[in-house]
């Protein structure tokens, strides 16, 4: 469970309330502002997160790749004790990743991220990665700057509207600058924080993510995080080897998720006490990982991503690497050591992408481009089928490669990698963690995946006279009369449709002139225009006022193809 | 005139809250703008601190993995450029000497996808361009090593251009030769003499690379050319001799050699004397020479075949004077009547047009085999008349 000890029962006041109006247009263009502010803040922070991380891998592994006997199993080992000890008595809200904890303060906690979390994610994060647990540095960067933009929408004063939201705006910041590829970043909030395109929002996010990445290359250089080699697709032939790499991907996707979700809820299960020992047991293994020949799986790896896209290591090392940063990811993880899974999951997907590749190359060396292709294909494989973020694993691989000639096989093997993965495995990660924390948070596959109602699934075919509002109120009344209908549908050119009941017009027939006609009985405004294709949102914000509404046709709005009321709309949730 | 109301104290804070209310946000915006600069300041002065860390690491790990590749370790070398790298990313100067170590460690896929890289940054280096033509060669790719080969000639070069070009040059022209692409090692040699320096051991290896590619004409030149350039270089005296010797310009080589030993007395050289005074004194091809000498040295070439077929004769067991169809009889019989015409012949002309048929005859006796080791005569007999027929002027 998400320790809630430190977040108010009501989330903090909106102290809107007491400050002067301000007209949506400035509350807008201030929340632009500050989207850029949370972006510089984030920028510099995952700067200083970096160097942090590196400085401390330094100071306890030694500057060399491959760290001495001592070191490589003490210092992870010794360096989990002490982060154990922090996360249990200084910031238990830093344990995992961050996406779901960015996510509860969207959907939970109405913005709030203490932030004391940031400073919690950033020490414990920086101690655990830069010892060598096999864990990432993105998606602290996310919830770091998140943290911050939380922080700093609420010393600002924010509306409760804009609070909620100014989370993933630095989110957004956060991973920009991590991944140093904004497109991916925004992306990546959007598909699996946010769930939805909102103009308003995707402006802050877009502001926020290209400051940050604007500060972070400033500091850090433009390069990306790893050396990419010629990208070559050689023939459509291909694709074959592409799609084997999506279905191995998924499958190893499924493996590590499984294990995740075994292993994590049997953790958590033992006493209490067991929790100061867990990240160090982990760092152990992982130090005995690397001392039995493979320091490769220590940290994030991104040295040996690189590598590996340069060809560096013979296939069959490359398997064994992905099999044993699974194995270590899971250790480092399930341990409840803060760090994130991007890096670890990048690291997998490209081993496993340079396996395919190597194979490939040993059966059909004339069909086959470079073995950095496979390994950059494979990257977005994994985190299209372990995150279950499609959309962000495609462009991820095209921003990252800046190449958009291997754009066919990346988008087959995500795909195909992404389908497998969410049938042999249909909770995605991040709704099996939040589910394993005890919160039911709305699963972005899910609301994708959800069927939107429309009205075309509820009209029902015109049963009522539909007349001219020139017409007299007796002719329209004998009409309905005849049709044994309550109401008529008029056409009142070219105001548009509107209704008129049975009993108004006996009314007026008994009370009026005799050249009454049905316009002088018609009430303002028209009716609104409802199309086939509208939600059925759409058609319940009008249909209270109305006995019915007309649905038009999209080419003729004069034609009408159906009547919706409210009785219609029940009966088309009800299926 | 109506005075207006005194405005209370209260009144008058009220005031001031309401314009810093409504300067909030211009107010927010300066101070988030403070906050940025100094939290800027901060991280420009960590990183400034630890980019210097990196350099220093990455120059340690440098130096030291420089050191192992050039005492030829290179399995050492390559974890520890890895880590220059590491701490220096992109430096083209790593990534080159880590492709170098690769390749010295036999990791040539390894090696090679790192100089292509680095080539899509600098397509126009020469050394680059020469470390993939190595590994192309080592790949027996003649096709892209040549390709290589040429960037890199043409390519740039951060120190002394023109010398590294004509390393390089002489670089491809070995690989054509072993590739046993001898015309294009040619054409490439004459290349290379348009620039070549203008040093003895330059002009020697031309000379040798000439008679790897048979060209014995072009060979003497550079090795006469050497040996004026150094006349006491022993070599250039011998490869001359041996060139001459080989074109039939014996009385040059015999002067080459005899330099030669002056300069260092060998048995070898000594033997060559031996032969080529030899070949001087029995070759009936010489221009200069008078019908009667000619005629002496025809049936002298004469005399020593026949002994060369006697020998033969007798360690086959074949009885040269019987009728048969043996090799031996047949061309003991040809030698019966040669012999006859070049003993009947006294006039220059009738004595030139003999040559032909002796050069012939003999060739085809001194090159029977299982006959006994050859005599010096036979050694001489054999370079005068093997190829022969006509006049050397």
């Amino acid at each position: 469970m998400i320790d809630t000890t430190d977040i108010p029962v009501n989330s903090p006041p909106a102290i809107e309330d007491s400050a002067p109006p301000e007209t949506p247009a400035q509350g807008e263009r201030f929340f632009l502002l500050l989207a850029i502010f949370i972006g510089v803040f984030s920028g510099l922070a995952v700067v200083c997160f970096r160097i942090t991380i590196e400085f401390l891998r330094i100071e306890l592994l030694g500057s060399s790749l491959t760290p001495s006997f001592p070191r490589i199993l003490l210092a992870p080992a010794l360096t989990g004790l002490v982060v154990a000890l922090l996360v249990m008595f200084l910031f238990p809200r830093v344990r995992g990743s961050g996406v779901n904890q960015t996510k509860s303060a969207l959907y939970v906690y109405d913005g709030y991220i203490p932030f004391r979390t940031a400073i919690g994610k950033f020490i414990c994060s920086a101690l655990a990665i830069g010892s060598g647990q096999s864990l990432g540095p993105e998606d602290p960067s996310l919830q770091v700057g998140a943290s911050i933009a939380s922080a700093l929408g609420r010393r600002l004063e924010l509306t409760r509207d804009r609070l909620r939201l100014i989370a993933p705006v630095g989110a957004a910041a956060g991973l920009a600058a991590a991944f140093n590829s904004p497109i991916s970043a925004i992306l990546f909030v959007i598909e699996e924080v946010i769930g939805r395109w909102t103009a308003g929002f995707l402006g802050a996010v877009v502001l926020s993510a290209v400051s940050s990445v604007v500060v972070a290359r400033y500091f850090l250089g433009s390069e990306p995080l790893f050396r990419i080699p010629r990208v070559q697709f050689i023939s459509p032939s291909e694709l074959l080897a592409y799609a084997a790499l999506g279905i191995v991907g998924a499958f190893a996707s499924v493996v590590f998720a499984k294990a995740i979700q075994v292993f994590r809820p049997r953790m958590k299960a033992l006493p209490r006490w067991t929790q100061l020992f867990q990240p160090a047991l982990a760092g152990l293994i992982i130090g005995a990982i690397a001392l039995g020949g493979r320091p490769e799986v220590m940290g994030a790896g991104y040295e040996f991503m690189d590598q590996a896209m340069h060809d560096q290591f013979p296939w069959k090392i490359m398997a064994i690497l992905a099999g044993l940063k699974i194995l270590a990811t899971v250790f480092s993880f399930v341990s409840g050591t803060p760090g994130g899974m991007f890096a670890p999951t990048l690291f997998i997907g490209a081993m496993l992408g340079g396996a395919v590749g190597g194979v490939e190359r040993l059966f059909f060396p004339h069909l086959m481009g470079s073995i950095g292709t496979y390994a950059l294909v494979g990257m977005g494989v994994l985190f299209a089928a372990f995150l279950r973020a499609p959309m962000t694993s495609v462009f991820m691989v095209l921003e990252v490669s800046g190449n958009y000639s291997i754009i066919l096989p990346v988008i087959l093997a995500n795909t195909l990698a992404y389908l497998i993965s969410r049938n042999l495995q249909p909770i995605p990660i991040f709704d099996l963690l939040s589910q394993q924390d005890g919160l039911e948070l709305p699963s972005m596959e899910e609301q994708r995946e959800e069927r939107v109602l429309r009205v075309e699934d509820a009209m029902r075919p015109v049963d009522v006279p539909v007349v001219d509002s020139q017409i007299s109120a007796e002719e329209a009344l004998r009409l309905a009369k005849e049709e044994r209908a309550s109401e008529i549908l008029v056409d009142d050119l070219p105001f548009g449709w509107s209704s008129v009941s049975v009993q108004s017009l006996r009314e007026a027939v008994r009370q009026g002139p005799d050249e009454l006609t049905v316009a002088s009985l018609l009430r303002e405004p028209h009716m609104p225009q409802i199309y086939p294709d509208h939600s059925l949102d759409v058609a319940l914000r009008h249909i209270s006022q109305w006995p019915f509404l007309p649905v038009a046709h999209r080419a003729d709005s004069r034609k009408i193809v159906g009547l919706i009321a409210m009785d219609d709309v029940m009966k088309a949730f009800g299926k | 005139m109506k005075t207006p109301p005194q405005r209370t104290w209260a009144s008058r804070v009220r005031a001031v809250k309401q314009r810093i209310k409504a300067l909030r946000r211009p107010i927010y915006v300066v101070a988030l703008s403070l906050l940025a600069v100094a939290f800027f300041a901060f991280t420009f002065t960590i990183n400034r601190r630890f980019e210097k860390k990196r350099r220093d690491l990455s120059a340690y790990w440098f130096e030291r993995g420089q050191e192992e590749l050039d005492q030829s370790r290179p399995h050492d070398a390559i974890p520890d450029l890895r880590a220059a790298l590491f701490y220096s990313h992109q430096n083209p100067r790593y990534l080159f000497n880590l492709a170098r170590a690769l390749a010295a460690a036999n990791r040539v896929p390894e090696a090679r996808s790192y100089l292509l890289n680095l080539l899509e940054e600098e397509p126009g280096s020469g050394s680059i361009n020469l470390e993939l033509a190595r590994l192309a060669a080592r790949d027996n790719d003649a096709n892209q090593t040549r390709r290589y080969f040429s960037s890199a000639i043409y390519g740039a070069w951060d120190n002394d251009p023109v010398l590294k070009r004509q390393q390089v040059r002489q670089e491809l022209i070995s690989f054509l030769i072993t590739a046993d692409l001898k015309t294009q090692a040619h054409g490439e040699l004459v290349s290379y003499t348009a620039e070549m320096p203008n040093t003895p051991n330059a002009q020697l290896w031309v000379a040798r690379t000439f008679t790897k590619l048979g060209d014995d004409r072009s060979a003497l030149d550079f090795y006469v050319e050497a040996s004026q350039t150094n006349r006491r270089d022993v070599t250039a005296l011998l490869g001359a001799g041996w060139a001459a010797f080989r074109l039939g310009r014996y009385r040059e080589a015999l002067e080459y050699f005899k330099g030669a030993s002056a300069l260092h007395d060998d048995p070898s050289t000594s033997q060559m004397i031996e032969l080529v005074s030899s070949v001087i004194e029995l070759n009936p091809f010489d221009s200069s020479i008078p019908a009667t000498e000619r005629r002496h040295r025809l049936i002298l070439a004469m005399s020593i075949a026949d002994q060369r077929l006697q020998a033969c004769a007798e360690a086959h067991v074949v009885d040269l004077d019987a009728v048969g169809g043996d090799p031996l009889q047949l061309a003991h019989s040809q030698w019966t009547y040669l012999n006859k015409q070049v003993r009947g012949t006294y006039n220059a002309s009738g004595l030139v047009q003999l040559l032909s048929p002796v050069a012939s005859l003999v060739t085809s006796i001194e090159q029977k085999t299982g006959c006994g080791p050859p005599s010096a005569n036979d050694q001489a007999m054999l370079r005068i008349y093997q190829g022969g027929g006509e006049l050397q002027r």
